[in-house]
């Protein structure tokens, strides 16, 4: 359970401001791509393989004047950000309910017991046959799989709020709605925050699995295969995925920056004040 | 604080998990019936009734031999295509993780220098990960099984590192004064004080293995659930392909009780200590 | 616990041995403009099968120095020995009762597991082991805790278990770092008898670190006190109590009250 509450790069941004850390990180990056450099150049593997990290690295700085490169992460990311959006829209008025509710909450914790563990990408053929290749599949898909991990954190961070908080506004006669309102949406809100976290990188996964799969739905995961297919552009591949790594701490950094605004009160920026 | 009382009645707990059992079956047979009117009240060639699927697949997979416990051999070939990916790509990935993570949280140096790297790879999706090792390591077995375990390894390491860095200090000084060798600070301290924190990435690392394993398995593959239901897709066996992502969801479930199992008997004592009055 | 009259095997005055010789030690922390010069320039010594109490205020380094003493850290200056070695790691036959009990016992193993833990790969056989740490538990009054987690026990309890470890471990020195300084003193008091009992049976040198006054002068032999930082050594007090002490008539006895006011005007005028 505790897996959940963490967002799982909260340290990253954190770690990468110190200068210290940074330039042994570089060091790191550089063992490792003159590591590949080497294994590129003398293990005897064909370059159709294993490209030169020098390529990689190359090919890489090269993506943002690839026009294709950059259509398709816009349709993945705008992919993931609808599915997102229409999953946090959903399930966090939905979780709050629930979360507030006893009954309600025991049945559909059980619910997500069992939805929880579906892998969401093997609803991808499913989902292929009823609404084709496609932007709205790709949509659905995300805010499907998507929609369980925020609910899960909308419900159990409303019914994780501190009682002494509800019980301090019931003694200063707030009603059961602005309590709700005033005590628990707040305290509750870091938590949901986590779990939007987490769903943005569930997001990406699946909106860029669903397009590795399905041909015709666009998107870097198309990109990637269509890379994979033409022989003499294998090393794009490697390209293209370390963009969308790259892309993918960018959301992070932003989505813990956003967090560190807009909830200067939760558990971890209190941690860090200290 | 909740203080757990330690004589809570066994038999009340005995019947509050009835209960809960009772809870779910019935919430899980609500949900097949909210699909079966669905289906019957919205006729669709892709959404059949799930009565329909299952008693598909229970002629497809359910022979009359007790012998093999009723399973037809397609069933169990399909299951074990899959775990021969599925098993060891976990067992390589979280063996991995957890040494990686114990030896870069120790040696600080080697933790700053590697830890952004990994970051980094840890940010490249699963999904874009296969397509990458499908040029390293073409589309067999292989590779399915390097892209778990590479998928299960980062998120684990980085939770080993966390767990291992925030072992109580008084406790290794404790091995230090009683000069305990290596051997069991390792495992007499750092790995149990790190134990909660491995088990919640293990958690998470087992969900996406299955993630992994579904993807690789749709993209390229000749057997397993993930192939079968595939191939049902292309064939129109609309049936055949429901009954596949069942089972997909069924192996979910069961890695996930696996996982909860062997947390909840080996951190008895977290649970308790921190339901404990502090 | 019972709080009457500590039991001793006899009144033998400790050997002239000295056994831990502290030597100018000094320690900084960090360097620079942040640096904490913890210790300035600590000397003195402990002879072997004594009761040795340091006072000094809070912050006076007495943690950092107990740390110097068990090889958790090294000496900026100056040098400390044991048995005419000198201490460059955790010296053998060295135990130590740390001051933050809830955070010295692991709470994954059994109060008699937590009690073997320093004799594990030792060439201790896993039922002499299991012997030890029963007997250990036995000493301190807990052996029907054995089978229960540190974290089910209070806090003079998992002291106890502390302790106990320590025993088991059958140490020719014990340091303890304020071991009581968060029980209640009912509890303290019941654990500073058990203490002295425990030294007296066995005769094992130790070296007890506290803020206390009282209790440094109800358990030592001698007591030591240390300035405010930089920390020295103020003065060194010899206790002319008998050995065998009692909580009510050892603290009625005029010489207690009067190396009690001496002590708390020595830390008082620094
Ligand atoms: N690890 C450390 N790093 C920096 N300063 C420290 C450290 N440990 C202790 N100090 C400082 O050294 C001084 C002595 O600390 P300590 O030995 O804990 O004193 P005491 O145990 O007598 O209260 C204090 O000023 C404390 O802030
Ligand atoms: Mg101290």
């Amino acid at each position: 359970m505790t897996a959940v509450m963490r967002a799982p790069d909260a340290t990253l941004s954190r770690r990468l401001i110190q200068p210290r850390p940074v330039l042994l990180g570089v060091a790191g990056f550089a063992v490792f791509f003159l590591a590949i450099e080497l294994l590129s150049r003398f293990s005897g593997l064909s370059e159709e393989i294993l490209p030169r990290a020098s390529t990689m690295i190359l090919r890489t700085l090269e993506l943002p004047a690839q026009e294709s490169y950059v259509i398709a992460m816009g349709e993945t990311l705008w992919a993931s950000l609808v599915g997102l959006m229409i999953a946090t829209l959903l399930a966090v008025p939905i979780g709050v309910i629930l979360g507030t509710s006893g009954a309600a909450y025991r049945a559909m914790s059980a619910l997500i017991e069992f939805m929880r563990p579906v892998p969401p990408v093997a609803l991808i053929p499913p989902v292929l046959l009823i609404m084709g290749a496609g932007a709205e599949m790709k949509i659905f898909l995300v805010a499907y799989s998507t929609f369980w991990i925020i609910l899960f954190n909308a419900i159990y961070g409303i019914r994780g709020v501190e009682p002494g908080l509800k019980d301090m506004a019931r003694v200063f006669g707030t009603g059961r709605t602005k309590s709700l309102v005033v005590v628990s949406l707040p305290s509750a809100a870091p938590f949901i925050f986590t779990g939007v976290q987490i769903a943005a990188t569930a997001a990406f996964i699946v909106t860029i699995g669903t397009e590795v799969l399905a041909g015709g739905s666009g998107g870097i995961g198309q990109w990637l295969m269509v890379n994979l297919n033409a022989v003499t552009r294998r090393e794009w591949v490697f390209a293209g995925a370390f963009g969308a790594g790259l892309v993918g701490v960018a959301i992070t950094g932003l989505l813990v920056i956003i967090g560190r605004i807009a909830f200067p009160w939760s558990v971890s920026n209190r941690e860090r004040a200290e | 604080m909740i203080v757990r009382q330690p004589a809570e009645d066994s038999r009340r707990r005995g019947w509050r998990q009835l209960g809960d059992l009772a809870l779910r079956l019935a919430v899980l047979i609500g949900a097949g019936l909210v699909w079966e009117l669905y289906a019957r009240a919205f006729p669709s060639l892709f959404i059949p009734p799930i009565s329909a699927i299952l008693a598909n697949a229970w002629d497809q997979w359910v022979t009359g031999d007790w012998r093999a416990l009723f399973i037809a051999p397609v069933f169990l070939e399909m299951l074990a295509a899959s775990f021969r990916r599925l098993v060891p790509g976990l067992i390589y990935g979280a063996v991995s993780g957890i040494i990686l993570g114990v030896a870069l949280a120790r040696v600080r140096f080697l933790g700053e220098m590697f830890s952004p790297l990994i970051q980094f790879f840890r940010a490249i999706p699963s999904s874009a990960k296969i397509p990458m090792f499908m040029v390293l390591l073409g589309i067999g077995d292989t590779m399915k099984i390097w892209v778990i375990g590479i998928s299960v390894a980062l998120p684990l390491l980085m939770n080993v590192m966390d767990g291992v860095r925030n072992v109580d200090p008084t406790l290794l000084a404790v091995a230090k004064v009683y000069r305990v060798g290596p051997w069991t600070r390792l495992w007499g301290v750092i790995l149990p004080a790190a134990a909660p924190q491995t088990f919640a990435g293990l958690r998470i690392a087992t969900m996406i293995a299955l993630i992994v394993l579904v993807l690789s398995e749709l993209t390229g593959a000749a057997d397993g659930v993930g192939y079968y239901v595939l191939y049902a897709q292309r064939m129109f066996y609309v049936l055949d392909m429901w009954a596949g992502v069942l089972v997909l969801g069924f192996i979910g479930y069961l890695l996930n009780a696996v996982v909860s199992l062997a947390e909840v008997r080996i951190l008895r004592w977290h649970r308790q200590s921190t339901s404990t009055a502090r | 616990m019972s709080t009457t009259s500590i039991e001793s095997i006899d009144d033998v005055s400790p050997s002239v041995n000295v056994l831990l010789d502290v030597v100018g030690l000094g320690k900084t922390y960090g360097s620079g403009h942040g640096a904490v010069r913890a210790l300035d320039d600590v000397t003195f010594s402990v002879e072997e099968g004594e009761f040795v109490c340091i006072v000094g205020p809070s912050g006076a380094g007495k943690t950092t120095l107990l740390r110097c003493l068990a090889g958790l850290m090294t000496p900026s200056q100056g040098q400390a020995s044991i048995a005419g070695e000198r201490i460059s790691g955790p010296p053998r036959g060295l135990a130590m009762v740390f001051q933050d009990y809830g955070r010295s016992l692991m709470p994954w193993l059994k109060v008699v597991e937590n009690v073997g833990f320093p004799l594990r790969n030792k060439g201790v056989s896993k039922a002499e082991r299991r012997e030890r740490s029963m007997a250990a538990l036995e000493s301190v009054g807990i052996a029907n805790f054995a089978q229960k987690h540190p974290w089910q026990l209070s806090g003079g309890m998992q002291q106890r278990v502390a302790i106990a470890r320590a025993l088991a471990y059958q140490p020719q020195v014990l340091l303890m770092d304020e071991p009581f300084a968060s029980v209640d003193a009912q509890t303290r008091s019941d654990l500073e008898d058990l203490t002295l009992r425990i030294q007296r049976q066995s005769g094992i040198t130790t070296v007890f670190v506290t803020h206390d006054i009282d209790e440094s002068v109800y358990l030592g032999d001698r007591v030591i006190v240390l300035t405010k930082p930089p920390t020295t050594v103020s003065q060194i007090f010899d206790v002319p109590l008998p050995r065998e002490r009692d909580p009510i008539s050892t603290k009625e006895l005029p010489e207690f009250a009067h190396l009690r006011a001496t002590v708390m005007r020595a830390i008082k005028t620094l």
